[in-house]
């Protein structure tokens, strides 16, 4: 696997100087993580993550992006982050390939995200970007305006299958599936009085479910959204069934300045499912798994002490529980690339909350390390 | 005769006087007819103790004061700023994102630099802003300069005192000094290099220091300058943003 791997990475940088303007960056973490494990010992794991970026330049019209990340511990586990490209015309704009596109508002609860369910928790939080999923799929943008515009997608979700019988190696190749399992819908986007508004559709077929979901983004002191969505199954329109499926992020931003170089970010936002359980679950599965409670909150604080430090705490919070994920962190960039990141996270709550202490890795600390580093060729 | 001569003499001196006098208003105005379209590739250099931190990138404003701005450094490569009058539009790549900003945001630091949002592009609206009083002239490395001080007419905005240097020939900035409202200088910035291009003065290298840190400066640096051009508005639109 290694292998075939490295193979393909030495054909991929052969291939580079035949099409002149490419952007490469590489981005390599090495983390070093200490957790407390249930029997009261202390687990120490360490691991390198390599990014690997490749993209087009000098094409007004069209792009291209290639990311491998590559995650080295005592097994190397090898992902395709994105794969793309996009072109531009004159009334709408192409993309195909692997490739992420964001529905909705919220950094981290986003109803609006029907996509990558933006009301999911995320494996971790305390990594800087948390909604970064990427699938294989087929955009296309229409503008309509400055400020608008509509835009369809489809997700025929493909599944991969080794095709070697080998039990020694693997060989995947996509294989077909059922169109009716795949996904399609659209979002129209546009201002009004200084509000952003967004509404859209995404049918599921693996889930047979009709997904709709509308957003709003505006000011009023300070920065906010609301989103909410719901679902209709295609063979059960039961309205019980309508309710619970009911979801509704909001949020709160702001971000002052204090001093001449130090900032101080606010954020506040909640994930409601107004149907689901408001009292405690005895039994609940443990993060990142999501109880059906109906309320969780994500306060996060963020101090940059100057452009190169700054302080974090940020928290998951289940009030249906009384449970809490507390991280509190800080980030050092003392060259150009080159970031150190501090963390340590604990769980607040009894052990049968969702956020327990008593689970496992309910402390850790983590030291992380990231360089950043590329090139331009052809220019 | 005598006296008919020494009034029009008086008179003319009087005239001439009145024709080489400017006020504060008008240097503000020759200050922003140097104002336009322009389309550039701007560098940061960020110095701490430590060392050095580059940023790039390319720039395009409209002659109404709309920008963008898209990264071309390594570490925040394709992030793009749309600045429109009181909004922020922010696009991530890797998240395929576009955040919208209002409010307080437009007073942040462009990448954590010296310079902030409302610095890229204050000069449209400095004359509703702020009430600018003429104090006299002064050289500042050897160009003679107007000093004019301006003190902000409402609290929406950043500086709530500045001080300018105008140079007399190009009306353009070769110094300037930002205070906060308790009267404490917040950074003090001096251009080293204008450039005039297709008629418009230019400062085509500037330096932004907290005197509070001495270590500390911003240096901005702008080349491939194009001034005065028709620059389409579909350029800042969110279509162009997530391109």
């Amino acid at each position: 696997m290694v292998k075939k791997w490295l193979v393909w990475a030495i054909l991929v940088l052969l291939a580079l100087p035949l099409h002149g303007e490419i952007l490469t960056l590489i981005k390599l973490s090495d983390s070093l993580l200490f957790t407390h494990e249930l029997n009261d010992t202390v687990g120490v794991m360490n691991y390198v993550d390599s990014v690997l970026n490749f993209k087009s330049a000098g094409n007004r019209n069209v792009k291209a992006e290639l990311e491998l990340e590559a995650t080295v511990s005592d097994q190397l586990l090898l992902n395709i982050t994105k794969a793309y490209f996009k072109a531009r015309f004159p009334v709408f704009r192409l993309t195909m390939g692997k490739t992420r596109v964001s529905w909705g508002e919220g950094f981290l609860f986003n109803a609006g995200d029907l996509i990558f369910d933006g009301l999911s928790f995320p494996s971790a939080i305390s990594t800087g970007d948390l909604r970064i999923e990427t699938d294989y799929m087929a955009v296309l943008y229409f503008p309509l305006g400055r400020f608008s515009y509509f835009e369809t997608v489809y997700l025929p979700k493909p599944v991969m299958v080794d095709m070697d019988p080998s039990p020694s190696s693997e060989f995947y190749m996509p294989a077909s599936v059922d169109i009716g399992s795949t996904e399609a819908g659209g979002r129209f986007q546009f201002d009004i009085a200084r509000t952003k508004l967004e509404f859209g559709y995404l049918y599921k077929g693996a889930l047979r479910s009709h997904n709709a979901f509308v957003s709003l983004q505006g000011n009023l002191l300070v920065d906010w959204n609301l989103s909410a969505s719901c679902a209709i199954n295609q063979d059960n329109a039961d309205p019980e069934l309508i309710k619970q499926s009911l979801g509704v992020s909001f949020g709160l931003f702001s971000q002052f300045g204090l001093g001449s170089d130090s900032s101080l970010t606010l954020r506040l936002e909640s994930a409601i499912k107004p149907f689901q359980r408001w009292e405690e679950d005895p039994s609940p599965p443990a993060f990142p798994a999501m109880p059906s409670y109906a309320l969780y909150l994500f306060p996060d604080i963020t101090f940059a002490i100057d452009s190169s430090l700054s302080l974090q705490l940020r928290s998951l919070i289940s009030p249906c529980d009384a449970s809490a994920m507390i991280f509190g962190g800080a980030g050092w960039n003392p060259y150009q690339g080159l970031t150190f990141n501090f963390y340590a996270g604990a769980m607040a709550g009894d052990s049968n909350d969702i956020f327990g202490w008593g689970r496992e890795k309910d402390f850790f600390i983590m030291l992380e390390t990231q360089f950043l580093f590329g090139t331009e060729l052809g220019e | 005769m005598l006296k008919k001569i020494f009034l029009i003499t008086m008179m003319t001196l009087l005239a001439l006087e009145g024709l080489s006098a400017i006020t504060a208003d008008e240097i503000i105005k020759r200050l922003e007819q140097n104002e336009g379209s322009m389309e550039a590739s701007c560098t940061i250099q960020i110095t701490d103790s430590l060392g050095t931190k580059t940023k790039s990138f390319n720039y395009t404003k409209s002659a109404k004061g709309d920008m963008m701005l898209e990264f071309t450094n390594i570490e925040e490569k394709g992030q793009k700023i749309l600045r429109l009058e009181d909004e922020i539009y922010l696009y991530f790549p890797d998240a395929e994102e576009i955040i919208h900003l209002q409010g307080e945001s437009l007073k942040d630091s462009v990448m954590g630099s010296d310079f902030s949002y409302e610095d890229l592009t204050k000069e449209n609206k400095f004359e509703n802003k702020y009430r600018a009083v003429l104090e006299g002239e002064e050289d500042i490395d050897g160009f003679p300069c107007y000093k004019v001080v301006a003190t902000a007419k409402s609290r929406d905005v950043v500086y709530p005192k500045q001080i300018l240097w105008v140079d007399k020939k190009l009306f353009a900035y070769r110094k300037a000094e930002m205070f906060a409202g308790s009267g404490k200088m917040l950074k003090e910035m001096f251009v080293r290099e204008i450039k005039v291009v297709s008629g418009k003065s230019v400062p085509t290298y500037m330096e932004m220091r907290d005197p509070l840190k001495k270590n500390n400066k911003t240096v901005f640096i702008i080349k491939n300058l194009k001034v005065d051009m028709d620059i389409p508005d579909s350029v800042f639109s969110l279509e162009e943003l997530s391109w």
